[in-house]
């Protein structure tokens, strides 16, 4: 049986070749500027389509996932500058140490629904939050962690380190494509639709048999690790955990990037991240106000597209293909 | 033995019996159908016996394994089927995929993370037999939202009946369906295996008669009658709550 994603991968045979070279291009055609707001961009591209496999495909609103990112931010730099900055270490740290850290979190969040799970999240990260600026013996308290040393791969003298813009430019270009591949794969196994059937009716799903909450909590989990990967290469970038990157105010970043492309697919947030970012970027060298700016775009975009950017493509494409 | 033994089920809303000491033992293979008037408690028994709702009171046994403290997932895996009397799909999903997401229930593979869902053979054979049996292969990749009403209940049942159950319960199958959809939804039901057990809420006359064995007539929550058609439609409890001192 022919099916909606495969007719989509025939479509698009030549959009993952075309990314690819597009992301390999950019340091040679581009500046050291656009080759870090470049990484930025990629890092949330990643951390908003872990966030939508909450959001859009199994309908849990979280307005807490910077959690997961800043607390994978600091589990890296505290492994960095008090163990190694070998990736091969520190990648699995990370990701044990968010896994358990969602684990937690979703035993208690993954009770509620709705407007109470996000208020949880909401609640959750900003207690993570608060523990990072008062803990100060082992997050440095407001000032954060600083010096993380630059990450590399390998053993003694077969190690390559990630210094400089443009090699750490390329490790990111790696990660998130290994990441997105994973993100994709996951949305269209029958776990994926599983999550997608948790989202039009959990009831219905539960009484065919499946134990929904298990798959609550596997998705919670798996968004958690994924965004606490990204959220160790943005402190590597920034050789720097703030607390900052806990704030709710980057929980509704990525929410705000997740509408913005377009919940339930997977391009569409990561789209969304990439306009957001370029967004910040370069309006706010013309004005202050581009936050309010911002604000703007998204409320156009929750009354006039509000499947993002991804519906609107969606909708010429079949207005293009309807007859006459 | 019996499929499904429930003894001296209660449910109470506050201070609203809605179902009352309620006793039921329906045969392998049986085919019984549940009537009663509206509130009768027809539907609140169905969610004590999915496991939707937990008793106050009673047990629910099935093939001798007492299921009372079973959440729903787990006496679907056991093999209880159901469908709701309002339909309730997957609307984001397409007919195809909703029928393999329920196919996929009853295999080890729901869990698979890194398979495409399209992958496995066997259960795209199923997918293909069911959009068959049930008339929908037309209609196949069609999002269910953009189904008339009466594919969308063809629709339900074949998600109920896609892990292969051994007891169904049928709530209102043919509720809002034109007098032709009703007789071909009624003719699949008819055309079950007969190894399934069936518990059928029904309001259509006709189609009870087409397809129990058995009738419990259900009024304020207790079982008034319980019989055969011809037994049930002599009876003059039922007769009475039918048809006389209806104010």
């Amino acid at each position: 049986m022919t099916t909606s994603v495969a007719r989509a991968a025939r479509r698009n045979r030549w959009a993952v070749p075309a990314l690819v070279l597009a992301l390999v291009a950019v340091p040679f055609v581009l500046g050291t500027f656009e080759v870090s707001l470049a990484t930025t961009a990629l890092i949330f591209a990643v951390l908003a389509m872990s966030l939508d496999l909450l959001v859009g495909y199994t309908g849990l609103v979280s307005l807490g996932h910077a959690a997961f990112f800043g607390f994978g931010g600091y589990v890296a730099a505290y492994t960095a500058i008090h163990l190694t900055g070998n990736l091969l270490v520190v990648l699995p740290v990370v990701a044990a140490g968010t896994a358990l850290l969602a684990v937690v979190l979703g035993f208690l969040a993954l009770r509620t629904t709705g407007v109470y799970f996000l208020m949880l999240t909401l609640a959750f990260g900003q207690m993570l939050f608060g523990l990072a600026v008062k803990w100060t013996p082992v997050t440095g308290g407001s000032d954060g962690l600083a010096g993380v040393p630059a990450p590399f791969v390998g053993i003694g003298p077969m190690s390559y380190a990630f210094t400089g813009r443009v090699r750490f430019y390329y490790l990111v270009v790696v990660a998130v494509l290994a990441l997105g591949w994973f993100l994709i794969r996951v949305v269209g196994s029958p776990f994926g639709h599983a999550l997608v059937g948790i989202k039009d009716n959990e009831e219905r799903l539960a009484s065919l048999g499946y134990d929904t909450w298990r798959y609550k909590m596997a998705a919670y989990v798996l968004a958690g690790v994924v965004a606490g990967v990204v959220g160790a290469l943005f402190v590597f970038f920034n050789r720097h955990a703030a607390p900052e990157n806990l704030f709710w105010v980057v929980s509704g970043e990525v929410l705000l990037m997740v509408i913005i492309g377009g919940a339930g697919t997977m391009y569409g947030p990561a789209l969304g991240a990439v306009l957001v970012r370029l967004f910040e970027s370069y309006v706010s060298s013309y004005t202050d106000r581009w936050q309010t700016l911002l604000g703007l775009l998204f409320v156009a975009f929750v009354l006039f597209a509000p499947g993002g950017i991804v519906g609107v493509i969606r909708r010429r494409r079949n207005r293009g293909r309807a007859p006459g | 033995m019996d499929a499904l033994r429930v003894e001296g089920l209660t449910r109470r809303f506050g201070g609203v019996v809605a179902v009352h000491r309620v006793s039921l033992d329906v045969a392998e293979g049986e085919r019984r159908a549940i009537i009663g008037p509206n509130g009768a408690g027809k539907t609140t028994l169905f969610n004590l016996v999915a496991g939707k709702l937990s008793p106050s009171e009673g047990t629910i046994r099935y093939r001798d394994t007492d299921i009372t403290g079973f959440a729903p997932h787990q006496r679907a895996r056991l093999g209880i089927g159901r469908t709701f009397q309002r339909t309730n799909l997957f609307p984001s999903l397409s007919v195809c995929e909703n029928i393999r997401l329920a196919v996929l229930a009853q295999t080890d593979r729901a869990r698979r993370i890194l398979v495409p869902v399209e992958r496995f053979a066997d259960v795209e054979d199923r997918v293909d037999e069911l959009l068959d049996d049930f008339a929908l292969a037309h209609r196949a990749t069609t999002e269910v939202h953009e189904l008339s009403y009466g594919e969308q209940r063809q629709l339900e049942i074949a998600l109920a009946l896609a892990g292969r159950p051994s007891l169904l319960l049928l709530d209102e199958p043919t509720a809002g369906m034109s007098p032709a959809e009703t007789s071909s939804i009624t003719e699949i039901i008819a055309g079950l295996p007969r190894e399934v057990t069936l518990l059928v809420i029904e309001h259509d006359m006709e189609v009870v008669f087409t397809l129990a064995d058995r009738i419990s007539v259900l009024h304020h929550g207790e079982v008034i009658a319980e019989g055969t058609p011809v037994e049930v439609r002599d009876d003059p409890n039922v007769v009475e709550v039918y048809f006389g001192g209806a104010g």
